[in-house]
């Protein structure tokens, strides 16, 4: 995974920076970004899909937010698909990311109104859209937010599966379970690096203890 | 004290249908603290929501403190002075700033906001526009206003999501300090295992 430099500032806001250097992490396909609350992880992974600017970086990461809702616009599974698709559509495929996640794969399911439906829902449902996408480099922002224990293992079953088709991941995540897939972890402290380690050898440590539970 | 009897609901849509709480009861006792835990979609936030009077039921009888939700409905809240912390907090942002979001609620002139802005780390947010925040920086501004309102009986929705571990810390500290104040707290998460709270908890299956 080669990742480019970026350096960015809002102009209303002088103290906030965010300088991140190249990331070259040869062999590594599931990167897991940690750092505190603003702290610039969404920022940067924003930046590396191109949503603030059209400059290319070479490649396009899909950027997955932490919001569903920003995702999911339409009413029902169905209408957002009608959005999105044009011919191209194919329906077992889709299917059958929604069962990979554990959701029901009918069409009483993808008729049924989002505004119903629970956070952990919506939030599987935007991911099986994710994993549906063909994108090869994906960003996903809090994944497991809204998701339980049960379910945050089928999610990192999911990853785990996705990336030895070959795909690359970048995981913003405080949740212990979810870094498991990771085999690289990079800490975020006000828009700088504070480290860059494998996951093995920062789990021997301390490093993680002010990040996460 | 919060009494749940005998409740059950089911949701249609079309040919979809789904059920929740088989005959669930529970009661919470004033002064104490509760955590729901379940899977996705077993019914965590609909409880909270019919609570506040905002979710009908089809079987079954809530009571805050004796009075009776299904008769009260939405004016629940003229009975009971509670605060429900939703899910989805930004979506009940009314304004662009921080600053003007509290001035609109009248929390700037209030005498707690001080040590509750103190409390979740926000000072320095005030004059942020709600685009500029990041999840756990909307998360925290919510629970200040949430917190602000005072309240005896506290609903909160997931509150632990997108909370790093220092604010996750500084929620949990807030909320021992609330129970021991006397206020009664109803909390949901859907993951108890990696931080868990230090309440007693109820497991919601998913049916």
């Amino acid at each position: 995974m080669h990742l480019p430099s970026l350096k960015f500032q809002y102009k209303q806001d002088a103290k906030f920076a965010l300088d991140i250097p190249e990331l070259l992490l040869d062999g590594i396909q599931i990167l897991n970004i940690v750092g505190n609350n603003g702290s610039g992880k969404s920022t940067w992974a924003k930046h590396l899909a191109g949503l603030f600017h059209k400059k290319n970086h070479g490649i396009k990461w899909q950027y997955i937010p932490q919001f569903a809702e920003q995702f999911l616009f339409a009413q029902t599974i169905n209408e957002q698909i009608k959005y999105l698709f044009e011919h191209d559509f194919i329906r077992e495929k889709f299917a059958s990311e929604l069962s990979d996640l554990a959701l029901p794969p009918n069409d009483e399911f993808m008729d049924f109104p989002m505004a119903l439906m629970s956070g952990g829902e919506l939030r599987r449902i935007m991911l099986a859209f994710a994993f549906y996408s063909h994108k090869k480099h994906i960003i996903l922002d809090e994944p497991t937010i809204g998701l339980g224990l049960k379910e945050s293992l089928v999610l990192l079953n999911k990853i785990n599966t996705f990336s030895a088709m070959g795909n690359e991941l970048i995981i913003i995540s405080h949740d212990k379970t979810i870094m498991d897939a990771s085999q690289h972890v990079c800490a975020f402290e006000n828009g700088t690096l504070l480290y860059s380690q494998s996951t093995e050898d920062v789990k021997k440590t301390s490093l993680l203890d002010q990040f996460i539970g | 004290m919060i009494q749940v009897e005998h409740l059950s609901h089911r949701f249609t849509w079309g040919n979809y249908e789904k059920h929740l709480f088989n005959d669930f009861s529970f009661s919470l006792p004033k002064g104490k603290a509760l955590v729901l835990i379940g899977e996705s979609g077993s019914g965590k936030t609909t409880l909270l929501k019919m609570l506040c009077g905002l979710q009908q039921f089809d079987k079954g009888e809530l009571y805050i403190d004796g009075n009776n939700v299904r008769k009260l409905a939405i004016n629940i809240a003229e009975k009971v002075n509670l605060s429900y912390l939703p899910q989805r907090v930004s979506d009940y942002f009314l304004e662009q700033s921080v600053e003007k979001e509290f001035l609109l609620s009248g929390l700037l002139e209030d005498a707690n906001i001080q040590s509750i802005l103190n409390d979740f780390n926000i000072k320095s947010l005030l004059n942020k526009h709600f685009n500029e925040l990041s999840g756990g920086e909307i998360q925290r501004v919510a629970c200040a206003s949430f917190f602000a309102s005072n309240s005896d009986l506290l609903l909160c929705d997931e509150p632990a999501a997108y909370l790093d571990k220092i604010n996750l810390d500084l929620l949990k500290n807030r909320m021992q300090y609330e129970l021991e104040n006397g206020k009664t707290i109803l909390i949901t998460t859907g993951n108890n295992a990696s931080n868990p709270w230090p309440f007693r908890h109820l497991e919601l299956l998913n049916r």
